[in-house]
C-alpha cells in the first residue's frame, strides 16, 4: 500500500532516514554487541569483500573464478613475508599485497580469460592448486605448513589497530574500507565499463562486432576483482594474525561459494547477506552439535531448492521486500 | 504505521539474536576449552586428547577447588587458521578460563603467537610438538606438558648408531612440520654419535601408494642399513605393508619414529611389527619393562591410569589421551595452589602452572623447565606381544631429558640455529658439521 502522492522530496527524506538508521546501527554496533559479535561482524565485512570479488566476476562476466581465494592468499602471504620475514615497514607490505594479487590475476588472466564456463573454473582451480602447493612446499619462503604467524598489528597515525586488543578500532577501520569497497564496486558496475562488462556475459560476439575490446574488458575486470580479493586477504590476515596454506584452499573456496550462492549472485547486497548467514549458521550451530556440518549442508540444500537465485533473489520477489523498499524511498 | 512497527520489531529481533546467546554463565563455574582436531586425518589425536581430559575430570569428581568444571570441545581440524578462529570463538563466546590444546604442529605454532594478545590466559598445549612453541617463540602463559620431535628422537638417533651400528639410514616421512621436527632431532643425535648419512624422502600426507618411493629405495638399498618410518596413521600402515610386499625386509632393517608405531595402529600392522623399535616419551606397555628399570610406584601409577582408561573407553590409552589427562591434572594443581581464585590471581596461577609437581604423571615423572616444557623420560621402545596384545615396551630409558636434549648447557647457541624445516638440518652428517650448522655439545665435530 504505497501512499498516494509520493513526492520526490518525500522519497529523499525517507531514503535519508533509512540511511541514517542503518548507519547508526552499524556505527554504534561495538557499543551494544558482545566482543564475540564484534569479532564476527569484522569477519563478515572482510569476507564479504572476498565474496563480492567472486560475484562481480560471476554475475557480470558469467565467469566463476575460484582463484579469488588464491589472490586472497597471495596478498596475505605478501603481507606476511614482507612484514614478518623481511621486516619491511608499513605501508609497503599492504600496497605490494594488493599489487601482487592484481599481478597474479594479470598473469593468470592472459590464459584463463580466453576460455569460458567450466574450462575457466578448472583453470582457476588449477591456479589455486599452484598457489596452495607453493605455500605448502616452498618452506624456505612460506614456512610451509606452519604458515606465517605473528603478522604485526596495524599502527596508523600512532594509534594501534590491534584486532585483539583494540577490536573496536579495528572494526571501524574495516568498516570504512568495506563501505568504500562496496560503494566503489557499485560505481564500477554502473559505469560504462561495468555495463560493457555485463554485456560480455550476454553476448560477447555482438559486443565484439560493435567494436568493444571484449578481451581487454574481461581482463581488466578480472584484475579489479583480484585486487578486491587482495584487500580481503590483507584485512583477513591482519585480523587473524596468521596466514597458512590451509586458509587459502578448499575450506575457504567452499565458504566463498556457499556464501555467494546462499546470498544470491546477482544482488549487490547478496554477498553480505550470504556471508552473514553462512557465518552465523556455522558459529551458532557448532556449539550445539558436533554434526553442525550436516545442518549447514541441509540448509544450503534447501535454499538451493527453494531459491535458486539465493536468499536475495528470493526476497527480491516478495511483496514484503518491495513494500519495504518503497517505504524507505527506493523504487 | 504498520510498516514502522514491522521495521522496529525486525530491529528488536535482530538485536536479541545478536546478543542473546552470549549471556554470561555463572561466575562459579570454571570453563576450559579443549581444542583439537575432530575431523580430518588427525581426528583420532583430538578425540584421544578429549577423552583423556574427560577421564581426568571424572576422577576429580567434576570439580576443581570446589568449583564445577565444564569442558568446551572445539574442532580445529588440524588447520592453523581454523585453530586460531576456534580459539578466539571459544574465548569470546564461551568465556573460557583456560585452554587445553592444540594438537597439531601447525596449530601450536599459530596459537603461541595468538597467545601473545592474551597474556593472562593459560594455554596448556597437549600434543602439538614443534619445539619453538616453548623455545624461540615461548610465551609465559603457554606451557607444554607434552613433547617435541627433537626431544623424543635425539636419543633414538644415538641408539641406532651406538647399539645397533646402523650408520646409513633412509628416512621416509610426510611432508609437513611435524615429521620435519622429528627428523631434526634424529639427525642431530645420529650425527653426534658418529652416523654418516640420513637420506630424507618426503611425500605428501595421505599417500596410499608408495610403490614409486619404494622402487627408488630398493635401487639404493645396498648402500644403506635401515629405513626409518617417519609417518603416522593410515600412511604408516600402507608404507609398512608395502615395504614387505616389495621384499625390502631382506635388504633393510625397519624402525620408526614415535607415531609410526603408535598403539592405535599396532594391531593393524600385524605380527610382522613385533620387534620393531622406536623412540618416544610414552609407552603403553610400561608394566612389561625389564625388572629394575622403574620403581614399583611408577608402575602402579601407570597401571592405575591404564585400567581406569580401559574401563571407561575399552581401549589401550594412546599417547594423546595421557597428555589430555595430564594437562587437566596440571591445571587442577595450579588452580588448587591459588585456592580456586583464578579470576584475581592470574599471575600466581601462571607461576603455579610452571612450578607444579608432576612426579605422579602416568607416563613417568616430569617437571616443566624454565620455558614451560616438560623435562621427562624418553624411552627406546620395542613392539612386543603380551597377553595377546601388541604393545610398545621400553627397552632403554633416558631420564630427565629436556627439550634441549644434549644441548642443555648451550641453550642460546642452540636457539640461534635455524628451526627445523624441510631442508634443515641436512641429512649428510659431514655437511651438517662442515657448514657449522649444528652445534655439538662440546662445540666440536666428530672425527
Amino acid at each position: 500500500m504505497a501512499p498516494a502522492g509520493d513526492t520526490d522530496i518525500n522519497k529523499i527524506t525517507r531514503r535519508l532516514v533509512f540511511y541514517l538508521v542503518v548507519g547508526l546501527l552499524i556505527a554504534t554496533l561495538p557499543f551494544w554487541i558482545s566482543r564475540f559479535g564484534l569479532a564476527l561482524s569484522t569477519q563478515i565485512m572482510y569476507l564479504s569483500i572476498l565474496v563480492m570479488s567472486f560475484t562481480f566476476m560471476a554475475s557480470h562476466g558469467g565467469l566463476l573464478s575460484l582463484a579469488q581465494v588464491s589472490f586472497f592468499g597471495i596478498a596475505g602471504y605478501t603481507l606476511g613475508i614482507l612484514s614478518v620475514k623481511a621486516e619491511v615497514p608499513f605501508p609497503y607490505p599492504y600496497i605490494l599485497g594488493i599489487l601482487m594479487a592484481a599481478a597474479g590475476a594479470a598473469i593468470l588472466g592472459l590464459i584463463a580469460i580466453r576460455v569460458k564456463a567450466i574450462p575457466f573454473l578448472m583453470m582457476t582451480l588449477a591456479f589455486g592448486e599452484i598457489t596452495y602447493g607453493t605455500a605448502r612446499h616452498w618452506s624456505s619462503l612460506t614456512n610451509g605448513d606452519n604458515g606465517i604467524n605473528d603478522i604485526p598489528d596495524l599502527i596508523l597515525l600512532g594509534a594501534s589497530f590491534s584486532a585483539a586488543k583494540e577490536p573496536i578500532r579495528f572494526y571501524y577501520l574495516v568498516l570504512v574500507i568495506f563501505i568504500f569497497c562496496f560503494w566503489l564496486l557499485n560505481r564500477i558496475s554502473r559505469s560504462p565499463f561495468g555495463l560493457a562488462h555485463q554485456a560480455t556475459k550476454q553476448s560477447a560476439s555482438r559486443l565484439e562486432a560493435l567494436g568493444y575490446p571484449v578481451f581487454a574488458i574481461k581482463y581488466f575486470a578480472f584484475i579489479i576483482s583480484a585486487a578486491y580479493a587482495g584487500v580481503a586477504g590483507l584485512l583477513g590476515s591482519t585480523f587473524e594474525g596468521t596466514i597458512n596454506p590451509d586458509s587459502i584452499w578448499f575450506g575457504t573456496i567452499m565458504f566463498m561459494m556457499i556464501a555467494a550462492i546462499l546470498g544470491g549472485v546477482n544482488s549487490p547486497i547478496g554477498p553480505i547477506v550470504g556471508v552473514t548467514v553462512a557465518i552465523c549458521l556455522e558459529r551458532f550451530i557448532e556449539p550445539m552439535t558436533e554434526h553442525y556440518r550436516i545442518v549447514v549442508g541441509t540448509v544450503f540444500l534447501f535454499s538451493i531448492l527453494l531459491a535458486r537465485q539465493g536468499i536475495m533473489g528470493f526476497v527480491e520477489k516478495t511483496e514484503v521486500y518491495r513494500r519495504a523498499l518503497r517505504a524507505c524511498g527506493f523504487d | 504505521m504498520r510498516r514502522w512497527k514491522m521495521i522496529l520489531t525486525g530491529l528488536l529481533v535482530a538485536g536479541l539474536l545478536a546478543t542473546g546467546p552470549f549471556a554470561a554463565a555463572a561466575a562459579e563455574e570454571i570453563r576450559i576449552g579443549v581444542a583439537g582436531p575432530h575431523t580430518g586425518f588427525a581426528a583420532e589425536f583430538g578425540a584421544a586428547e578429549y577423552k583423556g581430559a574427560e577421564l581426568a575430570l571424572e576422577e576429580l569428581g567434576g570439580q576443581i577447588a570446589g568449583r564445577p568444571v565444564k569442558l568446551f570441545k572445539s574442532d580445529t581440524g588440524c588447520d592453523a587458521s581454523q585453530a586460531v578462529k576456534k580459539f578466539r570463538d571459544t574465548l569470546l563466546r564461551d568465556k573460557v578460563h583456560a585452554f587445553i590444546g592444540p594438537v597439531c604442529g601447525n596449530e601450536g605454532m599459530a596459537i603461541v603467537d595468538w597467545a601473545k594478545d592474551y597474556p593472562d590466559l593459560p594455554i596448556i598445549v597437549a600434543y602439538s610438538a614443534p619445539e619453538d612453541v616453548t623455545m624461540r617463540k615461548r610465551q609465559y602463559n603457554v606451557v607444554r606438558p607434552g613433547w617435541t620431535g627433537t626431544q623424543t628422537n635425539y636419543y633414538l638417533g644415538e641408539y641406532v648408531v651406538k647399539e645397533l651400528g646402523w650408520k646409513r639410514i633412509i628416512m621416509i616421512g610426510q611432508d609437513y612440520s611435524f615429521p620435519w621436527g622429528q627428523s631434526h632431532g634424529f639427525i642431530r643425535g645420529f650425527c653426534r654419535a658418529g652416523g654418516e648419512k640420513v637420506l630424507k624422502i618426503y611425500h605428501p600426507p595421505n599417500t596410499e601408494d608408495y610403490s614409486s618411493y619404494l622402487l627408488k629405495i630398493r635401487s639404493m638399498a645396498k648402500d644403506y642399513d635401515a629405513l626409518a618410518m617417519n609417518t603416522a596413521g593410515s600412511d604408516a600402515v600402507a608404507l609398512f605393508k608395502q615395504f614387505f610386499e616389495f621384499g625390502l625386509d631382506k635388504q633393510l632393517k625397519l624402525f620408526g619414529f614415535t607415531n609410526a608405531l603408535d598403539s592405535t595402529s599396532l594391531e593393524t600392522l600385524g605380527p610382522k611389527a613385533v620387534g620393531l623399535i622406536s623412540g618416544m616419551h610414552y609407552v603403553e606397555g610400561l608394566e612389561y619393562a625389564p625388572k629394575g628399570m622403574f620403581t614399583q610406584e611408577v608402575i602402579d601409577r601407570w597401571l592405575r591410569f591404564k585400567k581406569a582408561y580401559m574401563q571407561k573407553y575399552n581401549e589401550v590409552p594412546p599417547c594423546g589421551a595421557e597428555q589430555g589427562y595430564v594437562c587437566l591434572m596440571l591445571y587442577n594443581k595450579a588452580v588448587l595452589a591459588v585456592n580456586g581464585d583464578i579470576e584475581n590471581k592470574k599471575r600466581e596461577l601462571l607461576d603455579a602452572l610452571h612450578a607444579a609437581d608432576m612426579s605422579d604423571a602416568p607416563r613417568g615423572p616430569f617437571k616443566l623447565d624454565e620455558y614451560g616444557h616438560a623435562t621427562q623420560n624418553v624411552y627406546i621402545r620395542q613392539v612386543q606381544k603380551h597377553e595377546g596384545r601388541m604393545v610398545n615396551v621400553p627397552i632403554k630409558v633416558y631420564k630427565d631429558v629436556s627439550q634441549f636434549t644434549a644441548y642443555e648447557d648451550m641453550k642460546e647457541d642452540y636457539m640461534a640455529q635455524p628451526p627445523s624445516s624441510r631442508d634443515y638440518p641436512p641429512g649428510d652428517c659431514k655437511e651438517l658439521c662442515e657448514n657449522g650448522l649444528g652445534p655439538y655439545p662440546d662445540g666440536q665435530c666428530p672425527k
